[in-house]
């Protein structure tokens, strides 16, 4: 198959098809990533549909000394940031709103598995008090957090996409982890409780309040 | 955090900041190791680590998200419906050909933003203009779009940030000079005191505020009444030694920073009574402080339509579908004190609010200074009085405008030396108000421009507040409260310059007092004036209190004070 640098230069010479290789190849992470920033699915593929057209605009432009993915997630996370701030303070209820309704996005994956009704339904909690908590985070911290432990990106990928420096990356995954990890618990319990689940069922729930 | 009462100890506290890094398997071998033995002894700490193990594995391991099924299909036909992008060879000579036609565009929107930007935050509420018209939820970018965005593209090479009216310098240059990260000189536009309105393109920050989504279960989150923060404690002996940084070198990085957690924004209680009810509570609090920039629509069906529909005059409709918001790093200083602030030219892309002095609050010499802009208000207290080489604080509240994160505060001296560490608050929430104690180390008597440089790097945002600093020479100290001294058969006159000088007092002593001597036992500290006013007690004088010290006199003229 040819490498993403392959496929940029053909389209550079004309072979528009070569754009529509590079979209199937990244399509999946890069929804991932915006899914996770946003929160919502159909703003997810709005978000992901608009950062492709503005890199098959860019592309003739874009410099190739770094990855294509890089760049690529660079524009997402600013599309993401840009709907971020637009929706602003008046939206962005996923445990109420979005993430009940954008839940089958997730959910119906989860329940492909071959699991039983009450670990499909506490993988369910989990996935939505993971998205939950990370909507929770200020957008920059969500973007750290989501390209480093769901991305796998490095560091010094990071710091290019967000074009800060690498310590902040570092330090702002370190912050993020820890204001992640406090609401993902808090998280937990309330769809615990939500669900009539009895907290504390297995050993990751996190204690009760005190 | 609602385990936050449960740091009870300094260790605790020092382990829990190297816990996200522990529980991803991340941590330094010694931080690590250091970590296990504390945690081996301490159950919350470990729950602690535990939790975020849990959490990160979750959200590791959390399932992928399946987009909508046509999705790719309908981006691949909506390219399909895109002209062919023009080829890079022939996009460069295009550019340099239209250079002069971009280059008057971006003149004509700098006119057009400037315009727009002048009536401030307040009246630009809700129709900040869309970076390109609207679709759905986010803008379409067609092709057609944008004369200006498209060439901006081309110019930047990384879509994101359009260009803004700040820099206009950016429209003669050729395509790699205008990279997203050049900082561009703000062209002779300012006249403020000491530097800087410095306008520089950042790809990710726009000069609207990032206001983040926030999910508040609890109706407790609410910013209502300002969460007051507790005082910093006060600070430790600031790193004057070390060399001090290039001026650059400080734009992009503070001195050494101390973390102040604000009282936690998080959720206090989440509770099952989720609201959007916070919102609304907010709305008093902010009433109180000056314009603040609101969000756009409401709802997730709002938020399309209040898109559309936020652009109220075709000059911004225009500028929009060129393209812009402001996106710059920006930077402004306040002018020093009111004289100084009537002189200097307010600079033509800020919100008026900006342009405002502080606002001298109450009125004494040593009044606080009061800046507001679209990200926050800011107050500063400087001390009465500052001690040569000796720290002193300087209060500082910040009231957010919008979430803000990653913020700065130091002190630094007209060379922008920091004077004293910084203080690093993580995240400051809309509403929320902190204190904040800066350390401030003057390094020679005299009197000391300094200024509070306050910075946020997400909206990237730089306040300058400046303050005239007295500094008294170590020597003469202020005075202590209390004095201990044992006085066996002395004269009043030694007695009462020994006390003078250990109070750092002026006192004086009529001449048929003076050689009367005088026995007290002041072992117990007891406020020098309190034993002043003894001491004339025992010689059947009067302690005095006149302008700029005392004296004691003979009788009981005056007030008479207690004594008898």
């Amino acid at each position: 198959m040819d490498s993403d640098r392959h496929l940029i230069e053909r389209f550079r010479d004309g072979d528009r098809s070569a754009f529509d290789h590079l979209v199937r190849r990244h399509y999946g992470r890069a929804y991932t990533l915006a899914y996770r920033m946003l929160g919502d699915a159909d703003l997810a593929a709005d978000a992901v549909q608009a950062s492709f057209i503005r890199a098959y605009k860019g592309l003739a432009s874009y410099r190739s000394s770094a990855a294509f993915t890089t760049w690529l997630y660079r524009i997402v996370v600013n599309v993401c940031l840009d709907l971020s701030r637009r929706r602003g303070r008046d939206h962005a209820l996923p445990l109420t709103t979005d993430a009940d309704e954008d839940a089958p996005a997730i959910e119906e994956h989860i329940a492909d598995d071959d699991l039983g009704p009450e670990e499909t339904l506490l993988r369910k909690e989990r996935a939505r008090a993971v998205q939950a908590a990370l909507l929770h985070l200020p957008p920059h911290h969500r973007a750290v957090l989501v390209l480093y432990e769901i991305q796998g990106m490095a560091y010094e990928d990071i710091a290019r996409v967000l074009s800060v420096p690498v310590g902040t990356v570092k330090s702002r995954l370190n912050r993020a982890r820890a204001a992640f990890a406090a609401s993902f618990s808090e998280y937990l319990e309330l769809f615990e409780i939500r669900t009539g689940q009895t907290p504390g069922v297995d050993e990751d729930a996190p204690q009760a309040e005190p | 955090m609602h385990r936050k009462q449960s740091h009870n100890s300094s260790r605790c506290r020092w382990i829990r900041q190297h816990l996200p890094a522990l529980a991803a398997g991340e941590a330094a071998p010694s931080i690590a190791e250091a970590c296990q033995a504390h945690l081996a002894d301490c159950p919350e700490c470990r729950g602690e680590l535990e939790r975020i193990r849990v959490a990160l594995a979750s959200l590791r391991h959390a399932p992928q998200p399946h987009p909508p099924d046509a999705a790719v299909e309908q981006l691949l036909a909506s390219l399909r419906s895109l002209p062919a992008p023009v080829s890079f060879r022939r996009r460069l000579r295009l550019s340099l050909v239209s250079a002069g036609a971009v280059a008057t565009v971006l003149v004509g929107l700098l006119i057009v933003m400037v315009v727009w930007q002048a009536p401030g935050p307040l009246s630009r509420g809700p129709s900040l203009p869309p970076a390109l018209a609207p679709s759905r939820h986010f803008p379409a970018v067609s092709p057609e779009a944008s004369v200006g965005g498209q060439g901006e593209e081309v110019l930047s090479g990384v879509p994101a940030p359009a260009p803004s009216a700040p820099r206009p310098e950016a429209s003669g240059k050729s395509p790699k000079d205008a990279a997203p990260e050049q900082p561009s000189a703000a062209g002779g536009r300012e006249t403020r005191t000491p530097s800087t309105l410095r306008t520089r393109p950042s790809g990710r920050i726009g000069g609207q505020p990032s206001v983040r989504p926030s999910i508040r279960p609890g109706g407790a989150a609410g910013p209502g009444p300002a969460r007051e923060a507790p005082p910093e404690p006060s600070p430790t002996v600031p790193s004057l030694r070390r060399p001090a940084p290039a001026p650059t070198d400080i734009a992009s990085k503070p001195p050494d920073i101390r973390l102040h957690e604000p009282s936690k924004p998080d959720r206090p209680e989440l509770t099952g009574a989720r609201a959007s009810r916070p919102r609304e509570e907010a709305a008093p609090a902010r009433a109180a402080g000056a314009p603040r920039p609101r969000p756009t629509a409401a709802g997730r069906s709002g938020a399309s339509a209040g898109v559309g529909a936020a652009p109220s005059s075709p000059a911004m409709m225009e500028g929009a579908g060129r393209s812009a918001k402001p996106r710059a790093e920006r930077e402004y200083t306040a002018p020093a004190g009111p004289a100084a602030a009537a002189k200097a030219a307010v600079p033509m892309s800020l919100p008026r609010s900006l342009a405002g002095p502080g606002q001298p609050a109450g009125g004494g010499g040593e009044a606080g200074w009061t800046v507001s802009d679209q990200f926050w208000q800011l107050r500063v207290e400087p001390p009465r009085q500052v001690v040569e080489k000796q720290p002193a604080s300087v209060g500082l509240i910040i009231r957010g405008r919008a979430a803000l994160s990653t913020v700065d505060a130091w002190v630094a001296d007209e060379q922008d030396r920091p004077l004293g560490q910084a203080v690093r608050i993580p995240l400051i929430e809309a509403d929320q108000q902190l204190d904040v104690s800066l350390s401030v180390l003057a390094p020679t008597p005299g009197v000391l421009r300094a200024s509070v440089v306050v910075r946020s790097q997400d909206p990237v945002w730089t306040t300058r507040i400046p303050l005239t600093l007295r500094v008294r020479p170590a020597s003469q100290q202020p005075a202590p409260d209390t004095i201990a001294i044992v006085l066996r058969e002395v004269p009043l006159r030694k007695a009462v310059a020994m006390i003078a000088k250990a109070a750092a007092l002026e006192v004086s002593v009529s001449d048929e007092l003076a050689d009367l001597v005088v026995d007290a036992d002041f072992s117990e500290p007891i406020p020098a004036e309190a034993a002043l006013r003894l001491l004339a007690e025992q010689v059947g004088g009067t302690l005095v209190a006149g302008d700029g010290g005392y004296e004691i006199v003979a009788g009981h003229e005056g007030e008479d004070n207690e004594a008898h």
